[in-house]
């Protein structure tokens, strides 16, 4: 394949595979929303992380990963739920964390895998720096009060929130688990049928 | 540098020092970048529906109430002033952040922000964006006749949960092959990139 081909197919696939991305958040993250799904985020980033891994395959040249990102977020940008700064930096991170991963350790089932998980687990250190970022410093302090005083109206001892907190990043890993098992075998098909 | 991005740089410095600034000229930060905003565009003021904004209000305004250490009476009930104080402050950074943001996307057009992407190396966003609209109806249309012959082979909701990762491998395929065939179409045509 010459240069210019080659070009072609890295603007046209990382094209298609964001819009792809973008039309899943535009639609399934707003019915997701619509539903209060917990760990929406969660599942939203295992289908772009899965779209992103596949994407790669097809297009195994370093900044595709990212690019595709650009573009889901871009769409998201514009999608009817309104302008939503959160979703949009989420995407837009996800394709970072996984592009720096397939540029460091390639793109075979391993590194699928690992920068599947990363990505999906994203949500975690993201909802800290955005909540920081929205209401400022003491917002942490507020959430500690409020959950230490519910907790002592249900009666229950010690630092629930601790155990809570430690759940949901649990359960953002398990998410995380089994989407890179489903993006290692879906690039493996590819691979396969290429 | 133009009136508006000299505003939206110092406006988002703003917000992001009164994040480690105590209360009062916390408050003072916000109240200026807000206004920055405002004072350009009047209509980034108006952030967020009352719905909106209905749930942090009481949930900032509980929460002096709830605080394990009150130091201060409203009608007999017990509530911590700096909580409240705090409350105030984490409400006022909310508002001015979703000012800033609403400025932002009210004042920067798809055109600048291609340009501004072109001088930060990425010199095909024009023409991506381009692609982008053309693709989106396409792939729509590719997704809906996916599903249609999916849940024409799979009636109930247990089966068409239980296909799912078929019906998201044929989706990838299709799309895989849409690009394909654009790609070729691009080339034939001597596009340059």
């Amino acid at each position: 394949m010459n240069d210019q081909a080659s070009r072609i197919r890295f603007a046209v696939y990382t094209t298609v595979f964001g819009v792809l991305w973008g039309l899943a958040e535009m639609f399934l993250g707003t019915w997701l929303k619509a539903l209060n799904m917990p760990l929406k985020g969660a599942v939203m980033a295992a289908i772009g992380a899965v779209l992103l891994s596949a994407g790669r395959v097809y297009v195994p040249r370093r900044w595709s990963t990212l690019s595709t990102g650009l573009v889901a977020a871009a769409l998201k940008m514009v999608s009817f739920s309104a302008f939503k700064l959160g979703p949009v930096s989420g995407i837009m991170i996800e394709a970072l964390v996984m592009e720096a991963v397939f540029s460091v350790f390639g793109n075979g089932s391993a590194a699928v895998f690992w920068a599947t998980l990363l990505a999906c687990f994203e949500g975690v250190p993201h909802f800290f720096v955005s909540n920081w970022l929205i209401y400022g410093g003491g917002i942490f302090g507020a959430y500690i009060d409020a959950a230490a005083r519910i907790q002592k109206m249900l009666g229950f001892s010690g630092d629930m929130w601790l155990k809570v907190v430690a759940v949901w990043a649990g359960a953002h890993l398990l998410i995380g688990a089994l989407a890179g098992a489903g993006a290692a075998a879906v690039a493996g098909r590819i691979r396969r049928e290429a | 540098m133009r009136l508006k991005d000299a505003v939206s740089f110092s406006a988002l410095a703003l917000l992001l020092a009164a994040g480690f600034l105590p209360w009062r000229p916390g408050l003072a930060a916000c109240a200026a970048a807000a206004g920055m905003a405002g004072a350009l565009r009047p209509r980034s003021l108006r952030a967020g529906s009352p719905r909106f904004w209905t749930f942090p209000a009481l949930f900032f305004l509980a929460l002096p109430f709830l605080s394990p250490a009150p130091d201060s009476y409203f009608l007999g009930a017990p509530y911590s002033a700096a909580r409240l104080r705090d409350g105030l402050a984490l409400l006022a950074h909310a508002y001015a952040f979703t000012v800033l943001t609403i400025f932002v996307s009210l004042s920067y057009s798809v055109e600048e922000i291609t340009a501004f992407a072109a001088r930060l190396g990425f010199r095909n966003t024009g023409l991506k964006i381009a692609l982008a609209m053309i693709v989106l109806r396409s792939l729509k249309a590719m997704l809906s006749e996916t599903w249609y012959y999916y849940s024409l082979d799979r009636p109930g909701r247990r089966a068409r949960l239980a296909g799912l990762p078929v019906l998201f491998f044929a989706a990838m395929r299709n799309a895989a092959a849409a690009a394909e065939d654009l790609s070729v179409l691009f080339y034939l045509r001597g596009v340059r990139i």
